[in-house]
C-alpha cells in the first residue's frame, strides 16, 4: 500500500499481517514491511485498551488531550506502534498461523496471540473524529419522547462523548438531572449502596405522580436521566449466590422507569442484547423497538421486538439483520407516528369488524334453532352462507384496512402526543372486544327478533298469501348485510372514491347477486327453494319498512355511544379531527415541503 | 439517497440488476394512490351532524309508526280453534283415532262486519314446517315436471320415497303431510229463512303466482292426468292420489293451489296457511255480515298425538298485510326514542358548548 506522507513523498509499505478488530479487546493492529525492510506493528484502538500498553510516548500530554475531545463529543481513538525485529517477526508469525489453524478454541487462541502480541508500543498520538449527528435527530428523538416512548441511548463510545452526544440530540435536557451508575461510583461505594442511593433520589420526587410509565414530563417536574456502563450493568447482571441479583434488577429497572431517558456507555453489543431482554421481561412487557446503524447493533436488532437497521456508511450489516430499514434515523419519526399509527388503527378495526360481523351472521341462526326444534335448519341459504364472508362483507373492510386515515398526515406529524392514544394496545384491549362483541350480539337480536315479530303468525303481503322460512331467512340476512357495511361506512374516516365504490358496490353486488340467483330456475341446481323469494319480499311494503326500522335500530346505539363519548370524554385525537374540520379543507402546502425535501415517501 | 446497483444487490439480495449499472430504482411511484394521498371526504360524527338526523328520523318515524298502527287497529280477524281436545267442543269426537271421516261443526258470531276482501287460513301450532330433515325432504325437480325425476326421485325423499316398489308422487315427507281438513262456512241469516247460506269460498289465487306457474308443473305429455302419472303412487298419508286433489284440469295433479301452499314450509312452529278467498260482494253489503256463523270441519288432519292445534281464521287484509301491532309499535317506539335522544344531545351539546366558552377565557 501507498501512503502519502508529510513531506509530500509516497512511502510504501507491504502488508503482512492483519490483526483484526474485535469487540472486546477494541483494538486492531497491521503488521507492515517498509521499502527499507523494516517490519513495523501499527495499532490503533480505544484509548482504555491502548493505554495499559504502552511504555513510551507523551501519555499525559495524549491522554488529557483524549479527555478533552471526548467531553466536547469528539470520538477518540489512540494510536500507537512498535518495530519488530526479523526474530520477534517469525515468532510473531508462527504464533499466529498456530492460532488460525487451531481446530478447536480457535477464538480463543487468536484472542491469546493477539494479546502476546501488542504489548509494549510506544504512543503515537490520538485522533478525533467529529461524528456529527444525522440532520434532524433531535426533531425526531424530541418527538418520540412527546409520544410517550422512551428512549435509551445504547453506546460503545466512552461516558464523555456519550453524554455529549445526548446533550446535542435533546436526550438530556438543561434541566435534566444527571444519575450515574458508573464504575468509578460503584468502586467508591457498593452497588447496593448506589442502587439504594439512586432510588430514593428519583422515588422521593415522583412518589406523589401516578405511575404511568409513559407518563409526560411537566417542565416543573424534576427531570432525571441515568447514565450506566457496561461494566456496572454487568456487576447488576451478575448471578449471585445470594439472590440478591433479581433484588439488583427490579431496583435497575425502577430507578430506569422514573427517568425519562437512559444512556448506556462503553456498552458491549452482547450488552446492548442483554439490556433489551430485561426491558422486553420486566413487569409491564413494553414493546420495545432497537434502532442501529452498525454491526455492533445487531444483536440488539435481533433481541427487540422491532429491529430497525439504519442503512448507513457503515456498511448493511445491521440492515440486513433488521424487519425494517431506513436510510436516515429521521425516517423514524414518521415510521412510527404516521404509519406505525395508521397500520395500528387499521388493523385493530380489521380485527375487531371481522368478529363483530361474524357475530350478526352466526347469532341469527343461533337463535333460530330455539324455533326449529334445534335440528340445525340453517336460516339462510347455503349460497348466501358461502358468499356472506367473501363476496358481501370483504372488499370493504379490505380497502378500508389500505386506506383509512382517521387523522391526517401532518396533523400526525406535527403533533407526537397522538401516539398515546393507541399506547398499550389501547383499541385491541379486552373491553373494546367485549363492547364490539355486545353490539354482534344486540345487532343479531334486534335482526332476528324483528322479523320474528313480523312474521308472526300474520301475512305481511297485501294479497293475503303467506312467507315461507325461506323469505324469513332471506329478510334477516339482508338487513344484516346493510347492518354491518353501514356500520363500517360510519366508521371510515376517509373517503376515497375507492371506499365508495367497495362499499356501495358490495352492498348492490348483494341485491344484484339476490335478484339473479332467485330469478331463474337454474338448472345446475338441485332445489329450488330461492326461485323468486327475494323479489317476492321486496314487492311486499312491509318488508321494506321492516328492513329500514332494524337497520335504524342496529346503527343506533352505536352512533349514539360515538358521539357522546366524542362530546363528553373526547381524547386528543378526536379533539384534533374536530379542530381539522373547523380549519380549510385544504391540505397546508407548506408543511408538505420541509418535512420531506426529496419526493420519496414510503 | 442515491441507490446504486451493487447497493440494492446488498440491502435486499434481489434480482441482479441489468448490465452496464444502469440503475433500476425500487423507488414506489409517487402517484397519489401509492403514496396515500388521495382526495378524500373525511366526515366525523360530531353531535351538530347527528343532532338533526336524530329529529328527522323522530319525525319521520313517528307518523309511520301511527299510520301503521292504526291501519293494523282497523283490520278484522278472528280465530277459531277446532283441535277438539277439550270434552266441550264439538269436535271432540273426531279425535279417537277409529274415527276416519269425521264431520263436526262449530258456531261464532261475528260482532262486527268484515268489509272488503276477506281471507280464510287454516293455522297450526307446535307444528315443525321448519324442522330440518323435513324441509330438505322433497324433489323440486319431480315438482316441476321433469319426467326422469317423477320416476326416480332423489334420495333426499327418504323415507317417503318408494311405496310398494313404486315411486312416490310427490315425494318427501312435506308432501306427505299435507293438510287435508275441509272447512266450510256457513252464515245464518237473521231474516224468516233458517237454512244457512254458505258462503262462496275462491279457490284459487292463494299460492304465489310464480310457484304456480314456473316452479310447479304437471308432467308433459298428452292424455289424461292418470296417464301421465302412470307408475307412481300416491303418498303413505293421503287418501287419494294427487291427480284427483280437484276436478278443475287446472288445479289439479301438481299445480293443486293448496297443495303448493303447503309446499311452502312456514318459517315458525306456530304458522299459518291460506285456505280460501272470500271475495267483496259487487253491491253494498259487506262481505261477512255480523252474525252467527257455522263452521263444518272435516276432520281429517291428526294432531293431538303431538300436542298440536288446529284453528280456522278469518282476516281482512289491508296494503300492509294482515293484524300485526308490532310494525306500528316499533316504530312509534323508535321515532319517540331517536327524537328524545335528540332532544338530550341538544341539552348535553348546549352545556357543553356553554361550558367551553366559560372556560377558554
Amino acid at each position: 500500500m501507498e501512503i502519502l506522507n508529510r513531506d509530500g513523498d509516497i512511502e510504501r509499505f507491504e502488508l503482512l499481517e492483519v490483526l483484526s478488530f474485535d469487540s472486546v479487546r477494541r483494538r486492531m493492529s497491521v503488521i507492515v514491511r517498509s521499502t527499507t525492510g523494516e517490519i513495523y506493528l501499527f495499532c490503533k484502538g480505544a484509548d482504555s485498551s491502548i493505554f495499559p500498553r504502552v511504555i513510551e510516548g507523551k501519555v499525559d500530554q495524549i491522554r488529557s488531550r483524549v479527555e478533552r475531545n471526548a467531553v466536547e463529543g469528539l470520538r477518540t481513538l489512540c494510536v500507537a506502534y512498535k518495530r519488530l525485529v526479523p526474530e520477534e517477526y517469525e515468532g510473531v508469525c508462527g504464533l499466529l498461523q498456530a492460532a488460525k489453524v487451531a481446530l478447536q478454541d480457535r477464538e480463543k487462541k487468536l484472542a491469546e496471540a493477539y494479546e502476546q502480541i501488542e504489548k509494549d508500543l510506544i504512543l503515537l498520538g490520538a485522533t478525533a473524529v467529529e461524528d456529527r449527528l444525522q440532520e434532524k435527530a433531535a426533531d425526531t428523538i424530541e418527538a418520540l419522547q412527546k409520544a410517550g416512548i422512551k428512549v435509551w441511548v445504547l453506546t460503545g463510545d466512552k461516558m464523555e462523548t456519550a453524554a455529549a452526544t445526548c446533550y446535542a440530540c435533546r436526550l438530556f435536557r438543561r434541566g435534566t438531572q444527571l444519575l450515574e451508575l458508573t464504575t468509578k461510583r460503584i468502586e467508591e461505594q457498593s452497588l447496593h449502596d448506589v442502587l439504594f442511593e439512586l432510588s430514593k433520589t428519583v422515588l422521593r420526587c415522583s412518589g406523589s405522580l401516578t405511575r404511568d410509565h409513559f407518563s409526560g414530563l411537566s417542565t416543573d417536574m424534576h427531570d432525571y436521566g441515568l447514565i450506566i456502563d457496561g461494566a456496572a450493568l454487568s456487576l447488576i447482571m451478575k448471578p449471585r449466590e445470594d439472590g440478591s441479583s433479581a433484588n439488583y434488577r427490579e431496583l435497575f429497572l425502577d430507578i430506569c422507569r422514573n427517568c425519562s431517558a437512559v444512556l448506556c456507555c462503553r456498552m458491549a453489543p452482547l450488552q446492548k442484547a442483554q439490556i433489551v431482554k430485561l426491558i422486553k421481561f420486566s413487569k409491564e412487557h413494553p414493546i420495545t423497538l432497537a434502532i442501529g446503524d452498525g454491526a455492533n447493533d445487531v444483536s440488539m436488532i435481533l433481541e427487540a421486538h422491532v429491529g430497525i437497521g439504519v442503512i448507513g456508511k457503515e456498511g448493511r450489516q445491521a440492515a440486513r439483520n433488521s424487519d425494517y430499514a431506513i436510510p436516515k434515523f429521521k425516517h423514524l419519526k414518521k415510521m412510527l407516528l404516521v404509519h406505525g399509527h395508521f397500520y395500528y388503527i387499521r388493523i385493530s378495526e380489521l380485527v375487531q369488524y371481522f368478529f363483530y360481523k361474524n357475530v350478526c351472521f352466526i347469532f341469527p341462526q343461533f337463535l333460530y334453532q330455539f324455533f326449529c326444534g334445534f335440528s340445525q335448519q340453517t336460516l339462510y341459504d347455503t349460497a348466501y352462507l358461502t358468499l356472506y364472508n367473501i363476496s358481501f362483507t370483504s372488499l370493504p373492510i379490505l380497502l378500508y384496512s389500505l386506506m383509512e386515515q382517521h387523522v391526517g398526515v401532518d396533523m400526525l406529524k406535527r403533533d407526537p402526543s397522538l401516539y398515546r392514544d393507541i399506547a398499550k394496545n389501547a383499541l385491541l384491549r379486552w373491553r373494546v372486544f367485549i363492547y364490539w362483541t355486545f353490539l354482534g350480539l344486540f345487532d343479531a337480536l334486534v335482526f332476528f327478533f324483528g322479523a320474528y315479530f313480523m312474521f308472526e303468525n300474520t301475512t305481511v303481503t297485501s294479497n293475503g298469501q303467506m312467507f315461507g322460512n325461506w323469505t324469513f331467512g332471506t329478510l334477516v340476512f339482508t338487513v344484516m348485510v346493510f347492518t354491518v357495511t353501514l356500520k363500517l361506512a360510519l366508521d371510515t374516516h376517509y373517503w376515497t372514491w375507492i371506499n365508495h365504490f367497495v362499499i356501495w358496490g358490495s352492498l348492490l353486488f348483494y341485491v344484484i347477486f339476490s335478484l339473479l340467483w332467485g330469478g331463474i330456475i337454474w338448472p345446475f341446481l338441485s332445489y329450488q327453494r330461492m326461485y323468486y323469494v327475494f323479489l317476492h319480499m321486496l314487492s311486499c311494503g312491509p318488508a321494506w319498512l321492516g328492513i329500514i326500522l332494524l337497520i335504524t335500530v342496529s346503527l343506533l346505539p352505536d352512533v349514539l355511544k360515538k358521539v357522546l363519548c366524542r362530546q363528553l370524554w373526547p381524547t386528543a385525537t378526536e379533539r384534533t379531527q374536530a379542530r381539522n374540520q373547523c380549519l380549510s379543507v385544504e391540505q397546508p402546502t407548506v408543511f408538505m415541503l420541509s418535512q420531506t425535501s426529496s419526493g420519496l415517501s414510503f | 439517497m442515491a441507490m446504486n446497483c451493487n447497493a440494492k444487490d446488498e440491502v435486499d439480495g434481489g434480482p441482479p440488476c441489468a448490465p452496464g449499472g444502469a440503475a433500476k430504482t425500487r423507488r414506489p411511484d409517487n402517484t397519489a394512490f401509492k403514496q396515500q394521498r388521495l382526495p378524500a371526504w373525511q366526515p366525523i360524527l360530531t353531535a351538530g351532524t347527528v343532532l338533526p338526523t336524530f329529529f328527522i328520523v323522530g319525525l319521520i318515524f313517528i307518523p309511520i309508526g301511527i299510520g301503521i298502527f292504526v291501519t293494523s287497529n282497523n283490520i278484522r280477524e278472528i280465530e277459531i280453534d277446532y283441535t277438539g281436545t277439550e270434552p266441550s267442543s264439538p269436535c271432540n269426537k273426531c279425535l279417537s283415532p277409529n274415527v276416519t271421516s269425521c264431520f263436526c261443526t262449530i258456531n261464532f258470531t261475528l260482532e262486527k262486519a268484515f268489509e272488503g276482501n276477506v281471507f280464510m287460513y287454516y293455522g297450526l301450532s307446535n307444528f315443525y314446517q321448519n324442522h330440518r330433515r323435513y324441509v330438505k325432504s322433497r324433489d323440486d325437480s319431480q315438482l316441476n315436471g321433469d319426467s326422469s325425476a317423477l320416476l326416480n326421485p332423489s334420495k333426499e325423499c327418504e323415507p317417503y320415497r318408494r311405496n310398494e316398489d313404486l315411486p312416490i308422487a310427490p315425494c318427501g315427507a312435506i308432501a306427505n303431510s299435507m293438510f287435508n281438513d275441509t272447512l266450510e262456512l256457513f252464515l245464518v241469516s237473521n231474516e224468516s229463512d233458517p237454512t244457512p247460506t254458505p258462503i262462496p269460498l275462491k279457490r284459487k289465487g292463494i299460492a304465489w303466482w310464480t310457484d304456480k306457474h314456473v316452479k310447479f308443473r304437471n308432467p308433459s305429455g298428452g292424455g289424461t292426468l292418470e296417464e301421465r302419472f302412470k307408475g307412481t303412487t300416491k303418498p303413505v298419508n293421503w287418501l287419494k292420489p294427487v291427480y284427483m286433489l280437484d276436478s278443475d284440469e287446472e288445479n289439479n295433479g301438481f299445480i293443486n293451489e293448496d297443495f303448493i301452499v303447503w309446499m311452502r314450509t312456514a318459517a315458525l312452529p306456530t304458522f299459518r296457511k291460506l285456505y280460501r278467498l272470500i271475495e267483496r260482494s259487487n253491491d253494498l253489503h259487506p262481505t261477512l255480515p255480523a252474525g252467527q256463523y257455522y263452521l263444518n270441519i272435516t276432520y281429517n288432519y291428526p294432531v293431538h298425538s303431538f300436542d298440536g292445534r288446529k284453528r280456522m281464521i278469518l282476516s281482512t287484509i289491508s296494503w300492509m298485510g294482515g293484524k300485526n301491532p308490532f310494525l306500528g309499535i316499533a316504530y312509534i317506539t323508535v321515532g319517540s326514542i331517536s327524537f328524545l335522544l335528540g332532544v338530550v344531545l341538544l341539552v348535553i351539546n348546549h352545556k357543553y358548548r356553554n361550558s367551553r366558552n366559560t372556560a377558554d377565557t
